[in-house]
């Protein structure tokens, strides 16, 4: 354990988390992650790389068969796991939030808008009739959502508009931590950049540390501090936005930027591609489990054999990256 | 005739579809998703359509390929029009033009082998008998090894999906396919794949495609013109480099504003 940079002062710290379905094989595997007051980390990877699992586990949700096997989340200095339920659902609203893809699937269909705020509200604290309308009305405001839609209910509303009520529902209680897992995926490229706007400005108002989940590197490139990349249940490359996506080091983050920057080129003639899929959540490889993709690999029967550590980059200590081709402080020699 | 310009592959002029709304017990609203439509396509091009959902995109394409009789409007292919003829004909024509969904295990029969999917639109049209070589051949094509054969499409990954999803319109021969969002629900290291897939099997059947896309960017470097659809109707119409470089129409211009840039800067080859 190298790791040490801001922990001090996390807001969350996720340590050696594995999570497993049932009996079968994790899902995601030995995750470190550190979150400091306020940052925006963008957490991004493709189907089955764990990211949504890693989202819920933290916030106690995973859905039946899905267990944590090991590691520790510790948000505000306080261990969760191993918590009760009910003190589970006490921290989740009040001290971190979740906000779904699907705003519609989120909210209840026969409640108002005005009844689901103020029970989102009530479950949190003991404030008397005006008090809660202040809050309310301060997260619509936040949430740029106008008082007209107060007593609507959610299939009257636009994709977008839902999903900004389920955002003003979860920052009604001002929690440390957000994690929004793909919060505009379902939605037009023009309602998604308001979305992410009011979402950004609503952070940064509130000091609320965001973990944003996404496949979406444009969305992460617009709008976090930093980025962690998950493959295959591990993050394999993490740190400051910027740097991860102008020189990133792991070649699956090279790959996967390569490709995305190469169609704003219109002269190529064919795409850069990486071969290949990523590997089912239950069919992940042993050892690095990107190898079987991977160009730098050359044979190396190290990549096959063992799972390279996250660790930190020679030279630059704000970088990681787990690749036994990356000179990082981890790797031997 | 010869002197004039080519005629187009396909023609559409006109067109417009509109869907009835819950009447609250007086007259009945209606609702033009596609309203007063008109484009071109000819041999060999890419033209994308792009626009937000609700635009009508997926509605025109439908009607495009003959699956929904529009309103008003004409739509000819290779100079018949498809909606002037009688039912078999029309079955006949769809050789020549299909179309291909964004979900392809929503349109791929569960029960049925990667072979049998590929094999079925030949029997439909009565080229069943010798068929097994065409299927082999064309599964070659699109990259789905032997191996892989006689799965079941729950077997196979969302990309090999869409690869066999292509198989099956391409056997029949087609001069033009319409994709509705081919890529957009694969992983990001897979739609490349897909792309390049298109244009090869572009340049081997020398195909034209119209392209339903919401994603900007892939629009941008897929197609040669890109059709802006906003309230069922067409607002821009230009060749991909310059809508993308001088748009003319506002919402055009915001459309373009929205879309989350690549990634800043170009970044340098490894």
């Amino acid at each position: 354990m190298t790791a040490v940079g801001a922990s001090a002062e996390a807001v969350l710290k996720i340590t050696d988390l594995s999570v497993a379905y049932g009996e079968g094989p994790e899902v995601v595997r030995s995750l470190d992650l550190t979150l400091a007051p306020g940052e925006r980390l963008g957490l991004i990877g493709e189907s089955g790389a764990g990211k949504s699992t890693v989202g819920l586990a933290v916030i106690g949700l995973l859905r039946s068969g899905m267990r944590i096997t090991s590691g520790s989340v510790v948000l505000n200095g306080r261990e969760l796991t191993g918590l009760s339920e009910r003190d589970l659902r006490d921290t989740r609203g009040n001290d971190i939030a979740l906000v779904y893809q699907d705003a519609l699937a989120a909210l209840d269909p026969v409640k108002s808008v005005r009844s689901q705020l103020d029970e989102a509200i009530r479950a949190h604290g003991d404030l008397d009739r005006a008090q809660r309308e202040a809050v309310m009305l301060d997260a619509m405001a936040g949430a740029a959502l106008p008082v007209e839609h107060l007593d609507s209910y959610p299939h009257e509303l636009s994709g977008g508009l839902r999903q900004r009520v389920s955002i003003a529902m979860a920052l009604a209680n001002k929690p440390s931590v957000l994690i929004a897992d793909e919060p505009t995926t379902a939605l037009d490229v023009t309602t998604q950049s308001r979305v992410l706007a009011v979402l950004d400005e609503l952070v940064k108002s509130t000091g609320t540390a965001l973990i944003l989940i996404t496949h979406d590197l444009g969305v992460v490139s617009a709008c976090c501090d930093t980025t962690a990349v998950m493959y295959g249940g591990r993050i394999v490359e993490s740190g400051p936005t910027q740097e991860v996506f102008q020189s990133p080091r792991h070649p699956y983050t090279q790959a996967l930027v390569r490709s995305v920057t190469a169609i704003g080129r219109s002269d190529l003639e064919r795409l850069p591609v990486i071969e290949g899929a990523p590997p089912a959540a239950e069919a992940i490889p042993s050892g690095c489990a990107f190898a079987p993709r991977c160009e730098r690999r050359d044979g190396d029967p190290l990549c096959v054999a063992e799972s390279p550590t996250l660790a930190e980059l020679v030279g630059a200590p704000h970088r990681k990256a787990a690749c036994w081709h990356v000179e990082t402080d981890g790797s031997d020699g | 005739m010869d002197e004039r310009a080519p005629e187009p592959l396909l023609r559409v002029e006109g067109l417009t579809q509109s869907f009835r709304l819950r009447s609250a017990g007086r007259q009945a609203e209606t609702f033009a998703a596609v309203n007063d439509v008109s484009l071109a396509v000819a041999r060999g091009e890419r033209v994308g359509i792009v626009g937000e959902s609700g635009s009508g995109k997926s509605t025109l394409a439908r009607a495009i390929v003959g699956l929904r009789r529009p309103d008003c409007g004409r739509v000819t292919f290779d100079g018949t029009d498809v909606y002037a003829l009688g039912r078999r004909e029309r079955v006949a024509l769809r050789c020549r033009l299909q179309l291909v969904l964004q979900d392809p295990s929503a349109s791929l029969d569960p029960r049925m082998s990667v072979r049998a999917l590929v094999r079925e639109g030949l029997e439909v049209h009565g080229r069943g008998a010798g068929a097994d070589a065409a299927v082999a051949q064309v599964l070659d094509q699109v990259g789905i090894p032997a191996s892989l054969h006689e799965r079941k499409p729950h077997a196979l990954s969302g990309g090999q999906r869409q690869r066999v999803a292509l198989a099956r319109s391409i056997v029949l021969g087609p001069d033009l396919v319409v994709l509705d969002e081919p890529v957009s629900a694969l992983d990001v290291s897979v739609q490349g794949q897909i792309l390049n897939l298109l244009l090869d099997l572009q340049d081997a059947h020398d195909l034209a495609y119209v392209f339903v896309v919401h994603d900007l960017a892939v629009a941008r470097w897929f197609c040669h013109r890109v059709l802006v659809m906003r309230q069922g109707r067409i607002v821009e119409d230009a060749s991909s480099e310059q809508l993308f470089t001088q748009p003319q129409h506002p919402y055009t211009r915001e459309l373009l504003a929205a879309a989350p840039s690549a990634l800043g800067e170009p970044v340098p080859d490894a």
